[in-house]
């Protein structure tokens, strides 16, 4: 009895490959993970949706060995499992296939499958069983690419390819996707869909993340649902009954943080784009009043960016683009003496000089107003930075101090110093919360209503839908580089709609 | 005491810190020259530490700024030798038979300006290909070096140009300026007035920061609509008109255009930027730190030659130096920031 007990406990432990339990990862002010707990069963495709800043990446991150969680554990094949990095976690048989390519463009298809993995002898590679077994997995995967033939005359899609037949061949059990699609075409992804399912055969276990919601119901088995970093539902796929089921889920019941209408209905136009397009943007259109917040939401990769990019000048394109009446053939230079100023994305490598003081990164968007003739003026300077660490509360105990040195938040802070130094009359901020603490977002909140009170108009370029909704008068929906519609604000948005139009749906 | 000692530490910027550390080190190395070398610390050789490097200060404040925007200059002693023979080859006369001899006849500061002109010309081509063509400054500054003693080669015709000068030609070079009972050199004048406006121009004008932008972070700077590219370009035209300066002043002072000079000035100016403290990453350094160490190679150099070394083992003797000052200030630096 007892023994027929034991070999029913070996099989149901076995049927769990990866059992995640009570994992938590916290950052300094935000815990991306908290307290998540789910199986992934064997051999199956099991999917990971949420919003952009459910938890998914961080999840990964975890599994991967690319970041060390702060509490719980995962059991693989029912034993402990820990990563230090991601060569460790390919070794215990996880393999990551990541969102951007990892593939060396200068080597050759067969140096890109062994690399890492090769085997020397006096300092020469030597050709070995293994190197015969990745190529044949290459063959099998698509024979049209040639293993002595250099990566960089691939295509995306190939390159993924080799990637793919890199994971599978290195006897991976679990293979992690994440958001494979991005970039490829709709040929490309019906071939990777028939990897996956082959994948599923040869008793592999695939964790498939994408935010395309039709792809999970072609392949998945299970879905995991994540929401603020939390472990929501996981379910048979047979058992969620639409893409609408699975966006409330994704969203749920979160109470947006009420949206405050401006004070002064905006009328007059200040920023005007026609049929504008570029190598990623699709005949954009739009406008932006004096005194108007708008936004632009879509997934990563849907052209956000791209827009702000066109408008500053620093991305070529075809269309009009008409500011304060005036026609705009801007650069960045000429688009901040107009009065038009960008937050960019990444703060530490797009907007801040980390290594100078708080009292050097403020004035530098425009240097002739704490200067005479060529000539710094201190004094103007310092009072200049007094006044905006004051202003956007920036905590620190001297302007003296290294911008590095600053929490994120304190940071993002200084960015926006740097842009309302500028006094430009229109901000484009492009994702001007990421990565930055609750308290600290609010502020940031503030200070952009404030702006708005002063008659100036306001750019946000987002990924996280809470802050467009909260924050935005007007809303436009981006999809694969196409402005698909434009939402009023009345307070009373369809959030689900949202995620309808923005992951594709008609 | 100690504490508020500690507090005072802190409350230095980092580049204060490297600058009052580095001098640290050329106190020490002072202080170990006069006790290993007889004489060493007599008025005339501590005059002497000055003179005899005085061009080496003027090159490194340029490489100061170029290398703070992370870029290298490769030229300059090109430019050194170009600006040397054409200086004299303008200046000789036009009576001569021996084309060695011919020049253009010009009087030494009209010849001074239009070498320096001629020198500007390589320093447009640095920067044109840089700033425009996004070359790697390493790679066309090599070029331009060539192609400036090239030039230096095929009017010296492989030599020197140093007949048929006028007694003028030498004024610059060999005047002293005197201060009470002590003499000194104008070469070593005109070094600390362009020190000082360096100083200033780095530390109190709007170009001196467009420099820290640039090299702290080229692409927020870009970004926050200063001209980078422009501003790269403008560094390594004055860099060209320092060392065209250095090698006007070295032609004046050896009565001589050779088409030899300055052969490794490049690398002895990268060098003593580094003992100042500039870092290679860019966005960090001073002006300063470029003459603190250019004083340490000085002592060392002169401490080598007192101790009767065979020149030989200068080279040793300045690459261990040099090596262990660096490493230290960076180990120093890190211990700080940690």
């Amino acid at each position: 009895m007892l023994l027929f007990f034991d070999v029913e406990w070996g099989e149901i432990m076995s049927e769990n490959i990866l059992e995640i339990r009570n994992l938590t990862k916290e950052y300094p002010g935000v815990i991306a993970l908290n307290d998540v707990s789910f199986d992934i069963r064997k051999n199956t495709v099991h999917c990971l949706v949420g919003e952009n800043g459910a938890g998914k990446s961080t999840l990964i991150k975890v599994i991967t060995g690319a970041i060390q969680r702060t509490k719980g554990e995962i059991l693989l094949n029912g034993k402990e499992y820990h990563a230090a990095n991601s060569n460790e976690a390919r070794v215990k048989g996880v393999s990551t296939l990541f969102q951007e390519l990892n593939v060396v463009d200068q080597l050759t298809v067969e140096e890109n499958l062994t690399l890492g993995v090769e085997e020397t002898k006096f300092g020469f590679i030597k050709n070995t069983e293994k190197n015969a077994q990745v190529i044949k997995t290459l063959k099998s995967l698509d024979p049209s690419i040639d293993p002595k033939q250099s990566v960089s005359s691939l295509c995306v899609a190939k390159k993924q390819i080799v990637e793919i037949a890199k994971a599978v061949s290195s006897n991976a059990d679990v293979i992690i996707m994440d958001e494979p699609t991005a970039s490829l075409s709709e040929t490309e992804i019906q071939k990777l869909f028939g990897i996956v399912k082959d994948l599923r055969k040869n008793n592999v276990t695939v964790i498939y993340i994408s935010h395309r919601l039709d792809e999970i119901f072609e392949l998945a088995d299970d879905v995991t649902v994540m929401r603020d970093g939390r472990h929501i539902e996981t379910k048979p796929i047979t058992e969620v009954k639409d893409r609408v089921e699975l966006i409330r889920m994704m969203i749920g019941k979160t109470i947006y943080e009420a949206y405050i209408p401006p004070e002064v209905k905006p009328e007059e136009n200040i920023l005007q784009v026609e049929n504008v397009s570029n190598k990623k943007l699709k005949n954009i259109s739009f406008n932006v009043k004096k005194g108007e917040i708008v936004g632009f939401y879509g997934l990563i990769g849907a052209g956000k960016t791209e827009i702000a990019r066109a408008i500053y000048g620093e991305d070529p394109f075809h269309g009009t683009i008409t500011f304060e009446g005036k026609p705009f053939h801007p650069t960045p230079h000429k688009a901040i003496k107009a009065g038009v100023a960008l937050v960019p994305e990444e703060r530490r490598t797009q907007g801040l000089f980390t290594m100078l003081t708080i009292r050097s990164n403020v004035p530098v968007m425009s240097m002739n107003k704490v200067a005479t003739m060529g000539f710094l003026n201190i004094a103007q300077e310092k009072a200049a930075t007094k006044k905006y660490i004051d202003a956007l509360n920036i905590v620190t105990h001297s302007m003296e101090k290294e911008v590095a040195k600053l929490s994120g938040g304190n940071q993002q802070k200084i960015v926006f110093a740097k842009s309302l130094f500028s006094d430009a009359d229109l901000l484009m901020l492009d994702e001007p919360t990421r990565g930055i603490d609750v308290g600290a977002k609010s502020e940031i909140y503030t200070i952009i209503r404030n702006l708005r009170k002063e008659g100036k108009s306001v750019m946000i370029f987002s990924s996280e839908l809470t802050e467009i909704v909260n924050m935005c008068d007007r809303i436009y929906l981006l999809y694969d580089g196409e402005l698909c519609t434009c939402i009023e604000n009345g307070g009373d948005i369809d959030t689900q709609q949202i995620i309808h139009i923005v992951t594709g749906g008609e | 005491m100690g504490k508020q000692k500690k507090k005072l530490l802190v409350a230095l910027s980092d580049e204060l810190f490297i600058i009052l550390f580095m001098t640290g080190v050329l106190l020490v190395l002072f202080g170990i020259a006069c006790i290993a070398v007889p004489n060493f610390a007599c008025k005339s050789n501590i005059l002497a530490l000055l003179t005899n490097n005085w061009y080496l200060v003027l090159l490194g404040i340029g490489t100061t700024f170029i290398v703070k925007t992370g870029n290298m200059d490769m030229s300059l002693g090109g430019i050194v030798a170009m600006a040397g023979v054409l200086v004299a080859f303008f200046c000789q006369g036009t009576d001569a038979t021996r084309t060695l001899d011919i020049g253009l006849g010009l009087s030494f500061f009209p010849a001074a300006l239009l070498a320096i002109l001629c020198c500007m010309v390589i320093g447009l081509i640095n920067a044109f290909f840089i700033a425009r063509l996004k070359v790697a400054s390493l790679i066309i500054t090599l070029g331009t070096g060539f192609l400036a003693r090239g030039i230096a080669q095929i009017i010296a015709r492989g030599a020197q140009r140093s007949t048929n000068l006028d007694d003028s030609f030498g004024l610059v070079g060999k005047m002293y300026v005197q201060f009470g009972n002590t003499s000194i050199k104008l070469s070593v004048i005109i070094m600390l007035v362009i020190l000082i406006i360096f100083y200033i121009i780095e530390k109190k004008t709007v170009f001196g920061r467009t420099t820290y932008y640039v090299g702290a972070n080229a692409k927020a700077a870009k970004l926050s609509g200063i001209k980078a590219d422009r501003h790269l370009g403008t560094l390594f035209l004055i860099n060209s008109v320092l060392a065209a300066i250095v090698g006007i002043v070295l032609a004046s002072e050896f009565l001589a255009g050779y088409s030899t000079r300055g052969k490794g000035f490049e690398f002895d100016a990268l060098c003593v930027t580094l003992l100042g403290g500039t870092s290679v990453a860019g966005g960090f350094g001073s002006v300063l730190g470029a003459f603190i160490g250019t004083m340490t190679f000085s002592i060392v150099t002169n401490a080598a030659g007192g101790m009767l070394l065979s020149p030989d083992w200068t080279f040793i003797l300045k690459g261990v130096v040099t090596f262990l000052a660096i490493v230290a200030q960076r180990y120093a630096l890190d211990k700080r920031k940690a």
